[in-house]
């Protein structure tokens, strides 16, 4: 298989679009669903719209050594579906996994079957019309759907991390197709993402995670702040994905209204309420073959409540909000954040 | 109409040329080994009966052992130098667990 650079100067020639995509299938460029042909018009126009010099390394994979051109980025994310106006999401998105501390290598290569979680805040989520209300983690979306599949496969195409060879997923993760939600800012209690990280309004932002798994918390009978949040916390410390790593939370517009009905729960105090809940004893730790803390105290997820992103997603209505864990068993992968320009 | 598309899987990895890999060893009699762990449960004792092997049948010795400060990121730059400055003539690395 040519991946060399003089690849690009040569496109391959098929006699339509629908064989074009079955080529796409026998040279195993796809993630086992259907790809839109990187066609050359098609890939030329999505780097104009953006203005993006072909050449321009916008990502490096540790430990390969390879680069990802906005070129290349562009003809993945054309065959994922998609639009041209997504585009800087999707370089933003690798430029913030590229940057250490995420690290991308192993988090693409272990057995962990990392997620590559994508999270978009600020205007641009509204302007290309990305779904944060009813049904946000999808499916449905063609923005959600088609940036999150950028990145995963331009991880098989550029990066070659490759079920079986390189991709080393014991069960691999339903979000390794694609993972990516926009933030429900219009539902959120507390200001946007963008604003949290120290950005303005009008600046957009994704935020990036290597993400082990996703746990519906679902609790409808919750009134308070405590009962919300002790139930979230309860998921979050789960004896199966306890770890020192970090976290995302996305709170459900519903729970997100009674937590912070009475206005005293900024999002500082619901990270602290939950860093402080989300711990196990080392007793229940050593229950289970693992060992907890040498002296004995209880072992909390992450090392601080800076290591949560707390959001709002999905529809009005619902005693549904999320944890999603971090990949590894240590603190292996950081979450990232990135300007998208 | 014809369909014209790029490959999708050029990657612009950086110039190799300053990397070669070392020349094949034609006997394994007496040689220094060194050791890395990718530091999980039980690669030292891997390692160590693989060390085993190797000195019982053809006299190797083991000359350093390293483990990489976390398994899920690469070994960093000083733990390689220290088994590069120790001089071995083959390493041997485990994955545990």
């Amino acid at each position: 298989m040519t991946t060399t650079r003089d690849a690009r100067a040569q496109p391959i020639a098929l006699p339509d679009d629908v064989s074009a995509l079955e080529q796409c299938y026998e040279r195993g460029w796809t993630d086992g669903l259907p790809v839109i042909p990187p066609a050359v018009e098609r890939v030329d126009a999505m780097l104009a719209a953006a203005g993006a010099d072909p050449e321009a390394i916008v990502a490096e994979h540790p430990t390969t050594g390879r680069r990802c051109s906005a070129h290349s980025a562009a003809a993945n994310a054309v065959m994922a579906g998609c639009r041209d106006d997504y585009f800087p999401v999707v370089l933003a998105a690798l430029r913030a996994m590229s940057k250490e501390p995420f690290n991308y290598h192993a988090s693409t290569a272990s057995t962990g079957g990392a997620a590559h979680a994508v999270v978009v805040s600020g205007p641009i989520a509204e302007a290309i019309g990305m779904n944060a209300g009813v049904n946000a983690f999808g499916s449905g979306n063609r923005a959600n759907a088609t940036i999150g599949r950028a990145i995963r496969l331009i991880h098989r195409n550029v990066f070659k991390m490759l079920p079986g060879t390189t991709d080393r997923s014991t069960q691999g993760n339903p979000g390794k197709y694609s993972l990516c939600v926009a933030e429900n800012a219009a539902a959120s209690p507390w200001p946007a993402l963008n604003l949290e990280f120290g950005l303005p309004a009008d600046q957009s932002i994704v935020v990036t995670f290597a993400a082990g798994g996703f746990a519906n918390v679902e609790n409808h009978m919750a009134s308070t702040p405590e009962e919300v949040l002790l139930t979230v916390a309860d998921s979050m410390s789960a004896l199966g994905s306890l770890t020192g790593g970090q976290s995302v939370v996305v709170l459900s517009p519903e729970h997100a209204k009674i937590v912070a009905a009475d206005g005293s729960w900024d999002r500082a105090r619901v990270r602290a309420f939950l860093y402080e809940n989300a711990r196990r004893s080392s007793a229940d730790l050593e229950r289970v073959g693992r060992a907890g803390n040498d002296d004995g105290s209880d072992f909390h997820r992450g090392h601080g409540p800076d290591d949560i992103v707390l959001l709002v997603a999905g529809a009005d209505a619902g005693g549904h909000s999320a944890f999603l864990s971090s990949w590894s068993r240590g603190r292996a992968s950081i979450f990232q954040v990135e300007p998208v320009t | 109409m014809p369909t014209l598309i790029y490959d999708p899987t050029v990657d612009d990895k950086l110039d190799e040329a300053g990397v070669a890999l070392a020349p094949r060893l034609t006997s394994l009699d007496g040689l220094r080994i060194g050791l890395l762990s990718n530091s999980k449960a039980k690669a030292d004792m891997l390692l160590r009966e693989v060390a085993n092997v190797f000195a019982e049948r053809h006299g190797c010795e083991v000359v350093v052992e390293q483990s990489k400060r976390t398994a899920s990121r690469p070994a960093t730059p000083e733990v390689l130098q220290q088994i590069a400055r120790a001089d071995v003539d083959f390493m041997v690395t485990a994955v545990g667990d």
